[in-house]
């Protein structure tokens, strides 16, 4: 994703913490085929993984790990990506990236559309 | 907002639509916005051009916004390979104004030494790091997007190359003067960035300045944005991802909320107030611009001498009786003109006539044009209304006995220059512009740029492909649109269109229609104006860029004419007028064959031939009354004299059509001649006497000011801001403001209320142009010298005609048509005499060698000068001393141009492919005619005997490689069949009473839909008797679209009734349209579509 001006022309270097490519399903996952084997079956690495979040003032201020409520100790940075617009289903995501207490870091994102709350490892 | 209701940030980094293919809304939108979030001030900051900054500073200050003028420079240490950054600079100052104009200048190439590197920089504009230091004083750096080099290295963590690249900068700016520039538009790493950032800028000892990189005035717009980027770099959404920007945060967002986004930073957004009140800078007020002062004589200041020249003058041109009128009118001119100190500005157009004076002698040279009094130009427009132009030679025609109205031109309380635009010969126009620019440098003189933009077309084919929709299908919409439609008009056109209605709602021509309809207006690139120059006393290149123009040894200014015009800049109009060329060659093409002298300007005014054919509508060729649409209108005006030609120039036009002038006026005219009472109601007596003239009906743009002062009250310098108004991109914005000002006028002079809005209406049409009277007696003059021309000598007329086509209305087959209904014959190029261009040969004209198609200006003279070693003897002969590519003489074969060799054409052409061999790739394989070619001639036992083109295959291929048969019309070879269908031609139709059903047929040769005829097309058709205007309407139009007849087939039949007849011409409306032929038997003739 180009983030500053545009140099026409050019192209900028591609920027970690792109959108993946939409596959049809909200958390981005590739499709698989029920009929393949195990074995043969595609499986995605770092799959997105729903997350349980209290907010406030439109930050998470907590989130519920293996059954347990950790506070945020810090949020180090916010941004957001949104793309596809044109196709049947877009992406609209608000990510952060959250120092947990004990100095854990995680990001989490917002998918905007429909207000699901998702973690992956970074 | 603070306790003083003032907002806590300023907005210093942004991009309008004029950061092309990038910027994704209009400054109004911007400035629009920016009122209602309850900004103080707005910078403008586009991409390497000030395109936008004349009217982002006038838009900022009608809305009370302090307009600060920046611009986002692409810079590089080696702008030819190294990399390449942003940097931010805002003019704080008028010095610093001029060194940011200068600067842009360079980045887009103005100081490269040859047209190579010119030409590239023109494209891709960047500045070499170098120029930078001499260029501070007065600028304000900030250190840009994340695309600048310092940020960009504090983002890759190379930080000590940072702090190198900021001290740089410290150097050569100052440290005062730089800021370290922060951004945060939510994408990832903006964070990080600033903190870095703002540690460095503490470590250098700068002050940071927080900045929202905005590209659009509203969060929506950035599908938009996409869109553009999508186009700029030629590929799709989908295949645009790593290009485009990863979110819609790019947009004008609140001061309150950008002050809150950079909590974390509050010195960087204190200083945005502070870097605002440093720029003072106004573009409106500041730029300080003076009008030329060219030098005068010891003793005389510049209005002494302005008004010794017109003495001297006036006293040579009028006899003792028409003197005091001519005094009187001197003496009211000379004083306006030194009351608003323009001395200097007539002055130097007086400089630049004596300048195309000199040219007008070169070109010309020894020519008999040049020994018959032409003036080397002539004067257009409002200009031609003042004495004091015609005294000093601008303008040709005389005011007082024209009864030319000044005001419109010179008046109390102008408050911008006076428009004077001079017409030229083509030739004369070209070597004019290259002696300004020598006598003026680039950096004192420049074309007016003018900015091409988004219509319905483009924005279809543009955003249709950045959508990844299927080419054809686009291409198909787009030539089923209206071309220059607004691109707004996309859904209500693809409703109209039985193949595309049920795409509308689909996914991605949804997203189409939205986007088309953004996109309406939006500049695509700089382009220059067709003749219009500026100069200056002072470095032009410090008023406004100044950068290579498309065309070599050629400079364009980055204003339009709008922004020139709310500089207060001088423009000078040189425009090429390709009527003159055809008059000056016309003259010298009699004075050689028939050798007189003729000085059009002491030819019969009065001749009754001409004004018979003029009456008639039999106009083919000449100037400006040879439309369909004049040539229509012709047979029921009337025109008479000079006067009435005058009106009839200015009367087809939008300005009157639209306000609904036309119809009243020629009804009126019927009326009287025919001795009834007028069919219109009587003229309001406030405006009696300016629009007595024209019977009531508003023609002419002095009159749309004489009713605005007579008739709504206005003074007459409001009265001329409302006329300029009108014909700028913005009326729609301030319409309502003047109409309520006129109405208010009205009904203090007790007009009733129904007659000052249909008044009000007819002015308002002039927003879509029209023409002052002056320019329409210089116009109306030269369209009688031309019919006078046409008359008198018509075979030196069709000559000139030919030669110098492209101009005017109609295509070179309809005038071969109308020459030989002139019984002027048109004989076939020949390469034993035909020259370059046409020729006068006995009462015939000779179509030049440079008409056929693939042989080009130099092929042409490659063969008249292999004739001057002697006549070619054989095909051989003619290729080996010629050297022309095969399908050139090929082509000329075809049209029988090789014909005095003794074969036929197909006998001919089985020759030359005898040559194959020895042509290599089209060309001959050796240089001739040095050498011989190296295979075999020849042999008589390889030629063989073969029957010559029939009728028709000559008649196609003339029109596929001339354009034009001398011998035949297409028609003629259908007209079995269509007469056995009783289907008439033009000559039967011309014996026909209307109303009549008939049912003809022709080769389309016009086509136009204007914007004023309410969806009805007109076409010209043409058949081997002559000419059928057909009506085709809107809901007929409409349904046969999609078969795309009307607008493309080249042979129509037509169903429909005879209307009426318009001299020579029938006239039809249209109820049924079919192809002549399913599938067409020869190449389409050239049509023009207009509209």
């Amino acid at each position: 994703m180009a983030t500053g001006c545009a140099l026409p022309g050019r192209e900028p270097p591609p920027v970690a913490g792109q959108a993946a490519a939409p596959t049809g399903r909200p958390d981005g996952a590739v499709e698989t085929d029920p009929r393949a084997s195990a074995a043969h079956r595609l499986r995605r690495l770092n799959a997105p993984a729903p997350v349980e979040v209290r907010a406030a003032d439109g930050l998470p201020r907590a989130l519920l790990l293996d059954q347990r409520w950790r506070a945020v100790d810090r949020v180090e940075e916010v941004w957001r990506i949104e793309d596809g617009w044109w196709r049947p289903r877009p992406v609209a995501r608000t990510s952060y990236q959250l120092l947990l207490e004990g100095d854990r870091p995680l990001t989490v994102y917002r998918d905007d559309l429909d207000d699901s709350r998702w973690t992956q490892r970074d | 907002m603070d306790a003083a209701g003032l907002s806590p940030y300023v907005e210093l980094h942004l991009h309008t639509n004029y950061s092309l293919l990038d910027g994704a809304s209009h400054p109004e939108e911007l400035v629009g916005r920016a009122v209602e979030l309850g900004y103080r001030a707005l910078a403008i900051t586009d991409h390497d051009n000030l395109f936008g900054a004349m009217a982002f500073a006038r838009l900022c200050r009608e809305a009370s916004i302090q307009p600060i003028t920046g611009v986002e420079l692409t810079v590089a240490e080696d702008p030819w390979s190294g990399p390449r950054h942003h940097l931010t600079l805002l003019a704080a100052t008028r010095q610093g104004y001029g060194n940011l104009s200068r600067l842009v200048s360079l980045a887009c190439g103005l100081e490269e030494p040859d047209q190579e590197r010119r030409e590239r920089r023109r494209r891709d504009p960047c500045l070499a790091l170098a120029w930078l230091p001499d260029h501070c004083p007065g600028l304000l750096c900030l250190t840009g997007c994340r695309q600048g080099e310092v940020p960009s290295m504090v983002a890759a963590g190379r930080l000590r190359e940072a702090e190198a690249a900021l001290r740089r900068l410290v150097a050569w700016f100052g440290p005062d003067q730089v800021f370290v520039e922060l951004q945060d538009n939510l994408v990832q790493g903006d964070r990080p960035r600033n903190r870095a950032l703002a540690a460095l800028a503490r470590r250098v000892g700068v002050g940071t300045v927080a900045t929202g990189d905005v590209h659009y005035h509203d969060r929506q717009r950035h599908r938009l944005q996409d869109a553009l980027v999508a186009i700029r770099n030629r590929t799709t959404l989908e295949e645009s991802h790593q290009l485009r920007r990863p979110n819609s945060e790019f947009h004008l967002r609140s001061p309150e909320l950008q002050a809150r986004r950079f909590s974390e930073f509050p010195g960087a957004v204190a200083n945005t107030l502070r870097i605002a009140e440093r720029c003072r800078f106004d573009l409106t007020q500041d730029l300080g611009y003076r009008l030329p002062e060219p030098p005068v004589p010891v003793g005389h200041s510049a209005d002494s001498w302005l008004e010794a020249c017109c003495r001297r003058e006036l006293l040579r041109r009028y006899p003792p009786s028409e003197r005091p009128a001519a005094e009187s009118r001197l003496a009211e001119e000379l004083e306006l003109i030194r009351r608003h100190g323009l001395a200097g500005f007539f002055l130097v157009y007086r400089d630049v006539l004596e300048l195309a004076r000199e040219v007008a002698q070169e070109v010309r040279g020894a020519a008999p044009r040049g020994q018959v009094n032409l003036p080397p130009g002539r004067g257009r427009g409002s200009s031609v209304g003042s004495l004091v132009c015609y005294l000093i030679g601008l303008s040709h025609i005389d005011p007082l006995r024209n009864r030319l109205f000044l005001g419109r031109f010179l008046n109390d309380e102008m408050d911008s220059l006076p428009d004077i635009d001079l017409d030229f010969p083509r030739d004369i126009r070209e070597r004019l512009i290259e002696r300004v620019h020598e006598r003026w440098g680039p950096d004192r003189a420049a074309l007016v740029a003018t900015i091409p933009r988004y219509r319905i077309r483009s924005a279809i084919r543009d955003l249709g492909l950045a959508l990844g929709l299927p080419e054809a299908e686009l291409d198909r919409l787009a030539k089923l649109s209206e071309g220059y439609g607004s691109s707004r008009t996309l859904r209500e056109e693809m409703l109209r269109i039985p193949q595309f209605r049920s795409l509308v709602d689909a996914p991605l021509w949804k997203d189409l229609i939205e986007l088309a309809w953004e996109i309406h207006d939006f500049p695509r690139h700089l382009s220059q104006h067709v003749g219009g120059m500026v100069i200056a006393s002072d470095p032009l290149v410090e008023c406004v860029p100044v950068q290579p123009a498309a065309w070599p040894n050629r400079y364009v200014c980055h204003w339009d004419k709008d922004s020139i015009e709310d500089a207060r800049m001088v423009k000078i109009d040189f425009l090429g007028l390709g009527m003159l060329s055809l008059v000056e060659e016309c003259l010298d093409l009699i004075a050689e064959h028939r050798g007189d002298l003729v000085d059009l300007s002491r030819i019969d005014f009065q001749d009754q031939r001409v004004f018979r054919r003029i009456q008639e509508g039999d106009t083919v060729g000449v100037f400006q009354i040879e439309s369909r649409a004049q040539a229509q209108m012709l047979p029921r005006t009337r025109p008479q004299n000079l006067d009435d030609l005058t009106v009839q120039v200015a009367i087809v036009r939008p300005g009157p059509i639209v306000g609904g002038a036309v119809n009243p006026y020629v009804k009126a005219r019927e009326a009287l001649r025919q001795g009834r009472p007028l069919p219109s109601r009587p003229i309001h007596p406030c405006v009696q006497e300016v629009l007595g003239e024209t019977l009531g009906v508003v023609l002419f743009q002095e009159q749309v000011v004489q009713v605005a002062i007579c008739m709504g009250g206005m003074t007459p310098g409001q009265a001329e801001r409302f006329r300029r108004a009108m014909s700028r991109h913005d009326w729609g914005r301030v319409a309502g403001t003047y109409q309520e000002a006129f109405m208010r006028g009205a009904t203090e002079r007790g007009v009733p209320p129904r007659v000052a809005e249909e008044m009000f209406r007819n002015l308002a049409g002039f927003a879509s142009f029209g023409f002052p009277k002056s320019h329409a007696a210089a116009f109306g003059l030269l369209a009688y010298q031309s019919a006078w021309l046409k008359e008198h000598y018509p075979v030196e007329f069709y000559c000139a005609l030919y030669n110098n086509w492209p101009m005017g209305f109609y295509p070179p087959h309809v005038f071969t048509n109308d020459a030989q209904r002139h019984d002027v014959a048109v004989l076939r190029p020949d390469v034993k005499v035909s020259a370059v261009g046409c020729t006068v040969e006995g009462g015939a004209v000779r179509i030049g060698l440079g008409y056929v198609h693939g042989l080009g200006r130099a092929g042409a003279e490659a063969v008249v000068r292999a004739r001057q070693e002697g006549p070619f003897r054989s095909l051989f002969d003619f290729v080996q001393r010629t050297g022309l590519q095969l399908r050139a003489v090929e082509n000329l074969i075809r049209v029988g141009a090789l014909d005095g060799l003794g074969l036929n054409r197909r006998e001919l052409l089985w020759q030359l492919g005898l040559f194959g061999d020895g042509l290599s790739q089209g060309r001959l394989a050796v240089p001739p005619p040095a050498r011989q070619l190296r295979l075999p001639l020849p042999t008589a036992q390889d030629q063989v005997s073969l029957p010559d083109f029939d009728d028709f295959q000559r008649m196609a291929t003339d029109y596929e490689v001339l354009r034009l048969s001398p011998d035949d019309h297409p028609m003629r070879f259908e007209r079995g069949w269509l007469r056995a269908l009783r289907v008439a031609n033009s000559a039967e139709l011309r014996e026909m009473a209307p109303p009549r059903e008939v049912e003809t047929a022709g080769l389309v040769v016009c086509r136009q839909r204007p914007a004023t005829a309410k969806g009805i097309v007109f076409l010209l058709l043409e058949d081997e008797h002559g000419l059928i205007n057909v009506l085709v309407p809107r809901h007929l139009y409409e349904a046969e679209r999609e078969r795309m007849l009307v607008r493309t087939c080249p042979f129509l039949r037509i169903g429909g009734t005879l209307e009426g007849h318009s001299g020579a011409v029938p006239m039809l409306r249209a109820e049924r349209i079919d192809p002549l032929h399913e599938r067409p038997a020869m190449h389409a003739p050239e049509g023009k579509s207009w509209g």
